[in-house]
């Protein structure tokens, strides 16, 4: 190998889909190469082509519909695409491996691992079964799953998702490949396992040297881990370089428009700066630069000038596709710290009070001879209150609790325990027709909003329907107008309220879902996990309406969220749930520049920064292990089985949720202390 | 997992108790028995006799409580019509069924999977169009007409094979052809869609990407998946391969089952329908349960989530 020759080398690579609404361009002249021992990010939105292209590479693009309309794949000079389906299928697993973002669902779940990974290993060269077996036991105990030798003859579904991740790892390191190629290898995980898994990958492939590509949307990710990104934008690479660069001196206006984009959990801002309008359809992408219908610097030359991706002067490494380069730098938005909202003023009432709230999921026994076997305790214990007008966000990982004590507010399940007051009312006691009165004060936002909306419904029917639930609340003469009024309010087209949800983006979709909870006049708005459903340029939209109407109309809000980036920007305070309790609240600047509470540290040192200049990173806290299962949890404090302080008090006594540190912050620690873990700016 | 099959066996003992009960409710709503056997002529003090003779002057109750004893006990009494015990008559007929059913599955299971999986592996190909339409016929066609045809176009024509009765292999081509036609065009379906859903799973693309065979990609991985809802279709296409057999033994004069039920049915002769229901209930129920067993080998997360609760 010529030692100019890079170990993987992508040359204009194009990928078409054909299907029956047309030709879609999916993948639109990609370019970049890949060192041994390198890991290159590929950075972009979901439609943006970066697992398209993966899939090309390693020629597993499903055809039809897909072609391969163009290109070269070099890998150590020899072109991929030119070999035959046989050659081809011997440089899968082998010279190239593949991990997906879904582990779960990438493994085959009527075979167990251990078969899977022979199998594997079988295809590359003559092994025995018991050797097989062997090398099986061998990589996962490389991959770090505990009793591996017993692990092995489990079913994936046995797995938890970031167990299904290590294995999916494992596989693909059976054959020892050359390049990696990990598609979003951490999106469906907790944020705590995330850390863990990229912290195996980074280890992994400094001890074998191979080349890693990494498909992420996620900034922060790419930051930790990455030497050097590719920005993909309507399936072309419009920005390359080193990661630190790239990062300070972003030198696309789409790079720049991300970064802006993307809530930190280091900082916080006033209003995210959103990039306008949403990522092309690819059956019409927009001539020339295909960013020009979003780009601020946009003339006329865009519109009609495809720009090449030309080297940065004076920028070692760097490559950009605009024809404003030189005009980027200091269009930057510049980093000034807004102002905290402003607090329930003391003495008021709270719009809502929780107290002990608890609710058991009893299992059924499949026989009508034995007892319950026990109950998921989803929620066990929570307190809280939240003013008019406020906005708590109501963070932890799936599973702890946050989604049940939403619907457990809204009267879609029912409390095992505890009281809750709203506006004076007790919420639990009410029946019928109050109940339903007390329906329309407090609306919800769903996480998905593809199945929330009624397909067969108009944009404008969706947004009048509460008005005819709810009478009283608008005449009917009145209803088209106070529609098409709340459409634009959520920035949305008045005419389109004669279009159905499929002709709406994801963005779009949510906005309508927004507009249908403020029809009702609500005082309080339940959101659940509104954003993670959406590309990042989009959830900044969403935010800031949100936080717009918030505003404007002077709604309480309990925004759910993982995504404790998100959090930091929009919430008055916080609470931090593990287990079905809260675990910390105070407000977003005593949680996340003082958190103590051991848990409430480590969610927030996990949490990927976008800046590979951040000293955050050494500082990191890795959890081990996952969460317990909710049916059967430690006893004292649950969170000691994963605690590096916990001692024997801490499995006898359940620790209080009671101010340990100043007003307004309590913590359920007994053995908390403040601790930044994130670098504080602004 | 043998708690799970305990409890499988289990509940197949009650779902039989209840066929049992409605074997019993139905055969005394549907007008007096005795006047069924005895004809509507008879006179009072010959209905009285036999009413006695039969038993069936004593109370429901006790009926019934006899009724279900005598069925533990294998005893289904006196046949109206043939005037010997009704379960033996009934046991003899099930070679003919069995043979009749287990070549019409035979037939269909292969061929149908076959004609699934390679329409699905090429939607919309030709021989995805051929699959089409004869899964369609499959699935549309009645039996009692494709039988005819079947007589008219083979015996009647072409003079092969014979149009009715029992023995060798010239009798049985007929019937078996005409039985597993519905049921391979339904197994075809299910096998095309099943696999269509497994082909576009993630594991499949996973599978690939470590460089597996196709082969191995297609035939190992996909079709085991595929298979659960095949098998849950087969052991449905099994128990309506007893009722195709009714309309199929009674054209061929095949001595099976199906046709004995029919006789059974047109002479009201009460105790021999009762043993025949009974007898394919128990079919019926014993073919669910190793449909059962193969789940819990085909999907494992059933195996263990009957595990983990027993």
């Amino acid at each position: 190998m010529a030692p100019s020759e890079a170990l993987l080398a992508v040359r204009d690579l194009r990928v078409e889909f054909r299907t029956a609404a047309g030709l879609t361009r999916a993948v639109n002249g990609v370019n970049f190469t890949l060192d041994r021992g390198e890991t290159l990010a590929i950075l972009g939105e979901s439609g943006s082509g970066k697992s398209v292209s993966a899939q090309a590479i390693m020629g597993i693009v499903d055809s039809p519909p897909g072609r391969i309309a163009g290109g070269s794949v070099r890998l150590q000079g020899e072109d991929l695409l030119q070999l035959d389906a046989e050659a081809m299928r011997q440089v899968r697993g082998h010279r190239i491996a593949m991990i997906f973002q879904d582990a779960q669902a990438a493994l085959d779940p009527a075979f167990t691992v251990g078969q899977q990974i022979s199998e594997t290993l079988r295809s590359g060269g003559a092994l025995s079964p018991q050797e097989a077996t062997a090398r099986a036991i061998d990589l996962l105990e490389r991959v770090k799953i505990p009793e591996a030798r017993r692990r092995v003859h489990d079913y994936p579904h046995q797995f938890s998702g970031g167990m299904a991740q290590r294995v999916m790892i494992a596989l693909a390191l059976a054959l020892e490949p050359e390049v990696l190629i990990a598609d979003e290898p951490t999106t469906a995980l907790d944020v705590t396992v995330q850390a863990q898994v990229m912290q195996l990958l980074s280890e992994l492939q400094a001890e074998s040297g191979m080349g890693l590509i990494l498909i992420t949307h996620d900034l922060g990710v790419v930051a930790e881990v990455a030497d050097r990104v590719a920005v993909m934008y309507a399936g072309k690479v419009v920005e390359t370089g080193p990661i630190a660069a790239l990062y300070a001196r972003p030198g696309h206006p789409y790079t720049v428009g991300l970064m802006d984009s993307m809530p930190r959990v280091d900082r916080q801002e006033g209003r995210l700066l959103a990039i306008r309008g949403s990522p092309p359809n690819l059956m019409r992408i927009p001539a020339g630069c295909a960013f020009h219908p979003r780009c601020a610097l946009a003339q006329d030359r865009c519109s009609q000038e495809t720009p090449a991706l030309l080297p940065l002067p004076d920028e070692p490494g760097r490559h950009s596709a605009c024809h404003f380069v030189a005009e980027i730098p200091g269009r930057r938005r510049s980093e000034v710290s807004a102002e905290v909202a402003g607090l329930g003023a003391s003495g008021e009432e709270p719009l809502l009070r929780v107290e002990g709230l608890v609710k058991h999921f009893p299992l059924r026994s499949r026989s009508l001879l034995r007892r319950s076997p026990g109950a998921v305790r989803a929620v066990d214990g929570v307190d809280f209150e939240l003013y008019r007008g406020e906005t708590l966000g109501l963070v932890g990982e799936s599973g702890c609790g946050k989604s049940t004590v939403a619907r457990t507010l809204l009267r879609l399940e029912r409390a095992t325990a505890g009281r809750a007051w709203f506006a004076g009312e007790d919420l639990f006691a009410l029946r019928g027709e109050a109940l339903r009165k007390m329906r329309q004060h407090i609306q919800m936002v769903f996480q998905d909003p593809y199945s929330s909306l009624n397909p067969r419904m108009t944009a404008g029917a969706i947004v009048s329907e509460p008005w005819e639930v709810h009478e009283g609340l608008a005449p009917r003469e009145e209803w088209r107008a106070r529609a098409r009024d709340l459409l634009r309010r959520v920035g949305l087209d008045p005419d389109d309220e004669r279009r159905y949800p499929h002709e709406f983006s994801g963005g779009q979709r949510q906005r309508i879902g927004i507009a249908r909870a403020l029809a009702f006049n609500p005082q309080l708005i339940i959101c659940d996990e509104p954003v993670s459903a959406l590309d990042v340029s989009i959830q900044a939209q969403i935010v800031n309406l949100l936080q717009d109407l918030q505003q404007e109309f002077g709604i309480a809000v309990i925004f759910i969220a993982h995504d404790l980036s998100v959090v930091r920007h929009i919430s008055d305070r916080v609470a931090v749930m593990y287990m079905g309790r809260i675990v910390e609240t105070g407000t977003r600047d005593q949680i996340y520049n003082q958190p103590t509470h051991p848990y409430t540290q480590a969610l927030l040192s996990a949490v990927p920064v976008p800046d590979p200049e951040s000293e955050a990173r050494q500082r990191r806290i890795i959890l081990e292990g996952e969460v317990p299962g909710a049916l059967d949890p430690p006893s004292g404090c649950r969170f000691r089985t994963r605690c590096w302080k916990a001692e024997p008090r801490c499995a006898q006594e359940v620790p209080a949720l009671i101010e340990r540190f100043g007003h307004g912050h309590p913590s359920a620690c007994h053995f908390a202390e403040a601790r930044a873990t994130v670098p504080v700016e602004g | 997992m043998l708690a799970y099959l305990a409890r499988r066996l289990l509940q197949s003992v009650a779902v039989t108790f209840v066929v049992l009960s409605l074997v019993f409710v139905a055969g005394r709503i549907l007008g007096d028995p005795v006047r069924l056997v005895v004809g509507i002529e008879a006179s009072e003090e010959r209905v009285q006799r036999v009413r006695e003779q039969l038993n069936l002057n004593q109370p429901l109750g006790q009926q019934y409580a006899n009724f279900i004893g005598d069925a533990l006990s294998l005893q289904f009494g006196t046949s109206f019509w043939q005037k010997v015990p009704a379960l033996p008559r009934v046991l003899e007929r099930i070679p003919a069924t069995l043979t009749l059913t287990a070549a019409a599955l035979a037939l269909a299971l292969p061929l149908g999977i076959t004609l699934g999986a390679l329409s699905a592996l090429r939607p919309w190909s030709r021989i995805d169009r051929v699959t089409n339409v004869i899964s369609l016929g499959g699935v549309s066609i009645v039996e009692f007409w494709l039988a005819l045809m079947l007589i008219l176009i083979f015996p009647v024509r072409l003079g092969w094979f014979k149009t009715s009765g029992y023995g060798g292999i010239e009798y049985f081509v007929l019937p078996a052809l005409t039985l597993c036609y519905k049921p391979l065009g339904r197994i075809a379906q299910i096998t095309r869609s099943a696999m269509l859903d497994e082909l576009a799973k993630p594991y499949v693309k996973a599978a690939r990407a470590r460089g597996l065979a196709e082969r191995r990609v297609v035939f190992v991985h996909a079709l085991k998946n595929a298979a659960v809802p095949v098998l849950t279709i087969s052991g449905d296409e099994l128990a309506a391969l007893l009722n195709g057999a009714i309309i199929v033994e009674t054209v061929f004069g095949w001595p099976g089952i199906g046709r004995l039920t029919i006789q059974a049915l047109e002479r009201r002769d009460l105790p021999m329908v009762e043993a025949t229901v009974f007898v394919v209930a128990i079919f019926i129920i014993v073919t669910n349960l190793l449909v059962d067993m193969a789940y819990t080998w085909l999907n494992p997360r059933i195996r263990f989530s009957a595990a983990g609760d027993a």
